[in-house]
């Protein structure tokens, strides 16, 4: 896709509060958000990406600051971020990366959020554990302490860098990623939001009784990824980075429950990599049963190592 | 769905229908099971797995399989793990009787003939843990169905959980190893109800667990009554 190039974009407004600095951009007929003063890049294969940079911040110093990401994975193009500076537009800059040959792709960095989760998540995993006959299949299998899943979320309890909630403190099985919210300490995955705590309790929390909160895995370690901030929001290139940083330690499952309301080139590419790595994707397909289904999921029915998950009320089933 | 397209996507059902982000990390628990018990598997394989294995919520307008509202349907984890299929497109669950013990025996007959046709004596390896019956629909002589008719027939009877299957009935006291008669196109069952009213259901499936026919329904016992159906 290069849809980057047929952006109008609108400077609406600018969101100044805490988190991630956002504007609205016309798109496809809707406004969409995404991160203020970002540019994400592709360049072709073959390209002299150190030669490309020098060049770019030589002609280019006054409009913007690049730079390029190095993956240690994979066949993917080498992709970069631009931040725009004061006086320039998202579209000028946009316009600007393509007058560059080197250049395959370059679009906006569009904002995900998590998903919504219900309030009484007790009662919920309650039901859960009977509903989806959770106790006859521990019968079978409970996890393989070698198998890696890995989780993008806001984060892992730490209290001092350590592990600090007793149903997710076991040091051997939560393996500490890293944070790809712009501008964060990419070593702090310390969750400031509570919505990673809960999703990792659902896949992986202390297993030993029937009460409380219980881990549908019980044994298998846990990649923990921070792809979103203490207001339940990132961008879609911290989500590709999260995917490639799981995928760098081992991780053969992800979990995402968040996602985009529009389709966009980084989310693709996330999904596209994690297929050409063997790894599965399980994804939230949106916050309304019956509603239009977000980005990635709604890419299901073209990746076969994509599955998009929905709920449903107790009372239509 | 939407213009986006038709997403395939599994469910969970759960009572607080507000968010998917409870959904997803149970679908990734019970994935990274049979992950577990399979290390070959392909991330297609897994989701292969899980989409044959779910539970089809919604049955009669939409038909069987995919529908529009629930996707592929409800992820079952004991049926994701057992490799378990059918079924999976006909109300909630597996085939599973709750409160079946070892060395009850289920007896088939011929509908028109009531000749006898076979047996299943229940073992302890077909009772779970969690004391849920599960049964692949093989007779005790190694047979699914009648030959030349090779409908494969299941039956279960639910209590107050709530229904399971091919056998439906509201509320029956759980001691089906009384009697039950089946046949390739019809449904015979016969049951002592002990103290409770009932309402009794028989749909038949084929081997493929592909719903064909519906040979009673909701058909009204009276509390005490040996009640007998046709």
């Amino acid at each position: 896709m290069t849809i980057g190039k047929k952006f109008a974009v609108l400077l609406m407004c600018i969101t100044v509060l805490f988190g991630i600095e956002k504007e609205l951009v016309y798109y496809n007929g809707i406004y969409i958000e995404v991160a203020k003063g970002e540019v994400v890049f592709k360049l072709k294969n073959g390209v002299d990406s150190k030669e490309f940079i020098k060049r770019f911040k030589k002609d280019q110093g006054k409009v913007a600051e690049i730079s390029i990401k190095k993956f240690k994975l994979g066949n993917t193009n080498k992709r970069g971020l631009v931040k725009i500076k004061n006086g320039f537009q998202i579209n000028e800059v946009i316009d600007l990366m393509y007058s560059y040959e080197e250049v395959i792709y370059a679009g906006v960095n569009v904002i995900i959020r998590k998903s919504i989760i219900p309030d009484d998540d007790y009662a919920t995993s309650q039901y859960a554990l009977n509903t989806i006959d959770l106790k006859s299949a521990w019968e079978f299998e409970k996890g393989d302490p070698s198998l890696i899943i890995g989780v993008l979320d806001s984060g892992i309890p730490l209290q001092n860098g350590s592990l600090s909630h007793s149903d997710l403190n076991n040091a051997n099985r939560y393996i500490l990623g890293k944070n790809r919210i712009v501008g964060a300490d990419t070593l702090d995955v310390a969750d400031d939001d509570g919505h990673g705590t809960h999703v990792l309790g659902i896949i992986g929390a202390m297993t030993d009784n029937d009460e409380g909160v219980f881990g549908t895995n019980w044994n298998s370690k846990i990649y923990i990824g921070k792809v979103f901030d203490e207001n339940g929001e990132g961008t879609e290139e911290g989500f590709f980075d999260g995917v490639c940083d799981a995928i760098a330690e081992g991780a053969k499952i992800i979990n995402f429950s968040g996602g985009s309301p529009v389709p966009h080139e980084s989310l693709e590419d996330a999904v596209q990599f994690a297929a050409d790595s063997g790894v599965l994707l399980v994804v939230a397909a949106g916050n309304t049963s019956g509603g239009d289904v977000d980005y990635p999921a709604a890419y299901s029915n073209q990746y076969d190592n994509l599955i998009s998950v929905s709920a449903t009320k107790s009372d239509e089933g | 769905m939407s213009s986006n397209g038709d997403p395939y996507y599994l469910s969970i059902n759960y009572s607080y229908a507000s968010g998917t982000s409870m959904a997803a990390p149970y679908v990734t628990g019970v994935a990274s099971l049979v992950q577990s018990q399979n290390p070959t598997f392909t991330p297609a394989q897994i989701k292969q797995r899980l989409v044959e294995t779910a539970d089809d919520l919604q049955y009669g307008a939409d038909g069987i399989g995919y529908d529009e509202h629930f996707g592929w349907g409800e992820i079952n984890a004991f049926k994701a793990l057992t490799g378990q299929t059918y079924l999976s497109t006909w109300l909630h669950s597996a085939p599973i009787v709750n409160n079946v013990q070892a060395g009850d025996v289920f007896r088939f007959y011929d509908f028109y003939s009531y000749v006898y046709y076979g047996s299943l004596t229940i073992s302890s390896d077909m009772i779970t843990n969690s004391g849920r019956f599960m049964w692949n629909g093989l007779l005790n002589s190694g047979r699914f169905g009648i030959d030349l008719l090779p409908y494969r027939f299941f039956f279960t009877i639910n209590n107050d959980e709530g229904g399971y299957t091919i056998i439906e009935s509201d509320r029956v006291s759980p001691n089906i190893s009384s009697y039950s008669v089946v046949n390739s196109q019809h449904i015979k069952i016969s049951f002592t109800e002990s103290s409770l009213l009932s309402w009794v259901s028989a749909y038949v499936f084929d081997q493929n667990g592909n719903y064909l026919f519906t040979d009673f329904e909701d058909v009204k016992s009276e509390a005490g009554n040996n009640l007998t159906l046709l």
